[in-house]
């Protein structure tokens, strides 16, 4: 009697412990996160409450009133007991709602926006099947692959503000470590904001469904000092480029580049150095290709590669291209043209397809 | 179907021509129940097909395109061809019989309503072969469900046949609801009706105020898709988060037509074998009905995440459904308190019903709370969630029913030893499954990923994971094996072989396709225990 009762205590007691680690979530690194996790310990103790009595309760009555060969007349019939009912409607209804409650007060503070606090922004690009991180204020971003994950830096103990756009479908920037995750869709700018207050690299991954390789659209998000930050920054700065000045220059074809279109200043133009200048109008970066083609833009839309959606750039006569630049940006582009049919083009995924192009016809003097 | 037609070997053509043109509710609910076993193999074998994958990191047997359309395909056939017409079928059997019925208000609407299932579901399956299933996810969000980035044949396929379903589940609440409300036998007022017909009622008006929802919705995307339309696609003026809530305004109240008809099964069989009568039979109702009108103002409880969601409205009705879920429970317990509990396969899958349900309600009670579920939607921990639902409670009271009324529909009964070994290896493998999972949604691994990083510390779950999904599919080998010996050489069952409470248990096993020769008088919601104990036995507390 005494062994197997000690052993089911030790083998209660192994499962307990094993299962509050694997009950709850990691530690969270945000003062955000920490609410969360509180708040989530705080759900699970009455959750285990609940399951524990009424469990309880089944298994009880299961035991404790099965059938026994003694029992030849019928038990009694009760139909029901409106006062029980009422208390087991009741008790519930409360709980719920001091659980609506203390989860509200989380939510105010995890979804605040205060700008006023804010002092990094980063701004989130999702699209399948990769990340782009951009610093506005400095000026770079980062380009992830599935080989090469990308990583967000950040310093600790101050609020930075994310900006969410989804490129083509819906993603996901989850990162477990912040308990924390918030929907890229497309068409939509989210926002969320967060302080982190551990030191360290956390992984993150998408976690909105996103097609053929959701599972490797992975990141990281490393958390320094302010120091090491302030460092990074002036390490990914780009220098400033001496060609870059402002003094205005001749160009013969302005082209604003924005979601989902391309406007030319004019269709056709001579044929020699022909310069083009740049504005991207949108909320997210493009490119800017000028193809020679003689199909023209519509033409083009058939040879879109349905698992890229983009064209293939190795089957292109691509004269030329700005490579991506941010929404604000203005460039300058250069080049010697000949004669001909072309056609002016985005060609990050899902872009071209959505419309960004325009015909151009060059003309012999 | 082919055991039935194979005891009948002389006649087999004439025996299958009847099945085949029957408009009977009986012979059409076992059409249904047979249909839903094959996609319920279907669906199970996907499932293990995802499941080996998962077992270890790096892809070993299938590259990301396969694996995306298994669990998409997974998911779809297990809602919209396994757990909807098994209930369906269980509905369509056991109704006209509860309420005192010769047969279906419609009864070629009923045969239609239930050939729309196998065909819609090989329209949906022919994807694998004519290149590429659905592979967008059952949620099937725009844009990757827009031709754009989902351009093969799968997702017009998977739109046709699910605007199918949807189209049976209509004409059948349609039918349900007529038979109910005209064709119930003198005597039997609403408020002696099963717990069992109640909930089908509510079903019923929760599809026919849904299912035309997902159907313009279906009809829209197919436009997107095909003839240049733009509802959703916001690069040409529609908004992708539009979908959501078409969509979840019909999946919502979908999960509680997948699980009030299972709750009216339990309902019958509990109060059965502990010999008292259902404990709260109003408060039952209430609560059934209670369910069905929050079910309408809780769907943008999935799309916490979107930005695009008024909070606090959706949190507060999410946490509120679970009083009547709450109800319900408690009555359900209070009803085997102080009984005769005897442990028959159909009771211990009601058993298993109920404390796989109670997980499945409190872990969802979780993603209510919107800040905890920042940070669990979208991983295990949901898909943990939906299986304590529909696996725990929608399947297990859909087990529970086959064995309870499999006596009913055959004349013959079922092994107890086998079902109980089916029981327990499916209890061992369910848990083994998806407990697991929650561990790992909270670890961080996401839902819908074809492969997971080695290093990330989720294999030994995910391992423990695979083991059990295999366990649950062995578990069914003893209740097929079952069927195919009783169905041969089972006992007879005799019209009432569990001292039933219901009027299906006063007609013969199986029924005459009249139903009934003559009905006992019906003067309780317990007509045959008046006329076993008399009036006297069931006096009122
Ligand atoms: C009647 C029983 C079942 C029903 C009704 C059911 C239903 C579902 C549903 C609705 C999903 C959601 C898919 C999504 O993420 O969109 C799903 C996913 C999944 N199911 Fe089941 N399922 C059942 C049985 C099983 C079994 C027995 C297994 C294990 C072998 C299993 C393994 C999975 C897995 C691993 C996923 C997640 C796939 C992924 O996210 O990549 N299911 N199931
Ligand atoms: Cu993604
Ligand atoms: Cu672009």
């Amino acid at each position: 009697m005494r062994t197997p009762a000690a052993l089911i205590t030790l083998l209660a007691a192994a499962l307990v412990l094993g299962g509050c680690q694997a009950a709850f979530p990691p530690a969270a690194v945000t003062e955000e996160g920490l609410l969360i996790e509180n708040l989530y310990v705080f759900v699970f103790v009455i959750a285990a409450v609940v399951f524990v009595l009424v469990e309880g309760l089944i298994i009880w009555s299961v035991i404790r009133y099965r059938r026994k060969p003694t029992d030849t007349t019928l038990p009694a019939q009760t139909h029901g007991n409106l006062v029980l009912e009422i208390i087991w409607t009741a008790i519930p209804l409360v709980t719920v709602v001091g659980l609506f409650f203390a989860s509200s007060q989380v939510l105010g503070v995890v979804d605040a926006r205060k700008p006023e606090d804010v002092s990094v922004k980063v701004e989130v690009v999702g699209y399948q099947w990769q990340w782009k991180f951009a610093y506005p204020d400095a000026g770079f971003e980062i380009y992830g692959t599935a080989q090469n994950y990308p990583e967000l830096v950040v310093p600790i103990d101050e609020r930075v503000e994310v900006t969410l756009v989804a490129q083509d479908v819906n993603h996901g920037f989850y990162i477990p470590e912040f308990l924390f995750q918030r929907d890229l869709v497309p068409g939509k700018v989210n926002h969320f904001e967060f302080t982190p207050n551990k030191l360290g690299t956390f992984a993150g991954q998408c976690s909105a469904f996103c097609g053929l390789l959701h599972h490797a659209m992975g990141f990281t998000v490393r958390v320094v000092t302010r120091e090491e930050y302030d460092a990074w920054i002036a390490e990914m700065t780009p220098e400033p480029a001496p060609s870059e000045s402002p003094v205005a220059t001749e160009t013969d074809l302005t082209a604003e580049v924005k979601e989902w279109a391309i406007s030319l200043s004019g269709a056709s133009t001579a044929a020699g150095e022909v310069t083009f200048g740049l504005t991207n109008g949108g909320k997210i970066p493009h490119e800017f290709i000028v193809v020679r083609s003689d199909v023209g833009g519509e033409g083009l839309l058939d040879q879109i590669d349905p698992a890229t959606s983009r064209l293939d750039e190795a089957s292109l006569d691509a004269i030329g291209e700005q490579p991506e630049f941010s929404p604000g940006e203005t460039k300058v582009l250069t080049l010697d043209l000949e004669p001909g049919r072309y056609v002016v083009l985005c060609n990050i995924a899902g872009h071209f397809g959505s419309g960004m192009y325009a015909d151009l016809e060059i003309t012999a003097n | 179907m082919a055991t039935t037609a194979a005891r009948a070997t002389g006649v087999q053509g004439s025996r299958l021509y009847d099945y085949l043109t029957t408009t009977d509710h009986k012979k059409i609910g076992i059409l249904y129940t047979i249909s839903s076993f094959v996609f319920l193999a279907i669906g199970g074998l996907l499932a293990l097909g995802v499941r080996t994958e998962l077992a270890q990191p790096g892809l070993q047997y299938m590259d990301e395109s396969v694996y995306n359309q298994l669990f998409t395909m997974h998911a779809s056939v297990m809602i919209f061809w396994v757990i909807i017409p098994f209930l369906a079928g269980i509905g369509n059997y056991i109704v006209p019989l509860q309420i005192g019925a010769a047969d279906m208000a419609f009864p070629r609407i009923n045969a239609l309503s239930f050939w729309m299932i196998p065909f819609s579901g090989l329209i949906a399956a022919s994807g694998f072969f004519l290149g590429g299933a659905a592979d967008a996810g059952w949620t099937a969000y725009p844009p990757l469900s827009n031709i754009t980035y989902s351009p093969g044949p799968g997702m017009n396929l998977w739109i046709m046949a699910v605007i199918l379903v949807g189209t049976s589940s209509i004409l059948g609440a349609v039918n349900f609801l007529v038979t109910i409300f005209r064709m119930r036998a003198p005597g039997m007022t609403l408020f002696r009706m099963p717990i069992m017909v109640w909930t089908i009622i509510v079903t019923s008006v929760l599809v026919l105020m849904g299912t035309p929802v997902l159907t313009s919705a279906l009809i829209m995307l197919f436009v997107d898709r095909n003839f240049g339309g733009s509802f959703f696609d916001p690069t040409t003026g529609g908004s992708a988060i539009l979908w959501q809530n078409i969509f979840w305004f019909y999946s919502h109240p979908a999960v509680y037509i997948m699980v009030l008809p299972g709750m009216g099964v339990i309902s019958e069989i509990i109060p059965v074998f502990s010999r008292k009568p259902l404990f709260g039979y109003k408060a039952f109702v209430f609560a059934t009905a209670g369910i069905g009108a929050l079910g309408f103002s809780v769907w943008a409880h999935h799309m916490f995440t979107t930005g695009s969601v008024f909070l606090p409205f959706f949190s507060v009705m999410t946490f509120l459904i679970a009083v009547p879920t709450g109800v319900k429970m408690f009555n359900w317990i209070a009803t085997m308190w102080r009984g005769q509990i005897s442990f028959t396969t159909p009771m211990l899958f009601a058993i298993g019903f109920l404390s796989m349900f109670l997980i499945g309600g409190i872990n969802g009670v979780f993603s209510a709370s919107v800040p905890v579920d920042y940070a669990i939607h979208a991983t295990y921990w949901i898909v943990a969630h939906i299986h304590y639902v529909l696996f725990g409670g929608s399947f297990l009271a859909i087990m529970a029913g086959i064995y309870y009324w499999f006596p009913k529909m055959t004349g013959k009964m079922l092994d107890e030893g086998l079902g109980k070994l089916h029981f327990a290896i499916a209890m061992i493998g369910l848990n083994l499954t998806f407990l697991p999972m929650h561990t790992l949604g909270l670890m961080g691994m996401p839902r819908r990923i074809a492969d997971y990083s080695p290093t990330a510390g989720w294999n030994d779950l995910n391992l423990a994971a695979t083991v059990g999904g295999f366990l649950v599919g062995i578990s069914t080998l003893p209740l097929l094996w079952n069927i195919y010996t009783s169905l041969r050489n089972g006992k007879d069952a005799g019209p009432d072989p569990w001292e039933g409470n219901t009027l299906e248990w006063a007609t013969s096993s199986p029924p005459p396709a009249w139903n009934f020769d003559r009905l006992p008088a019906i003067t309780s919601e317990r007509p045959l225990f008046d006329a076993r104990h008399g009036r006297s036995g069931s006096d009122h507390a």
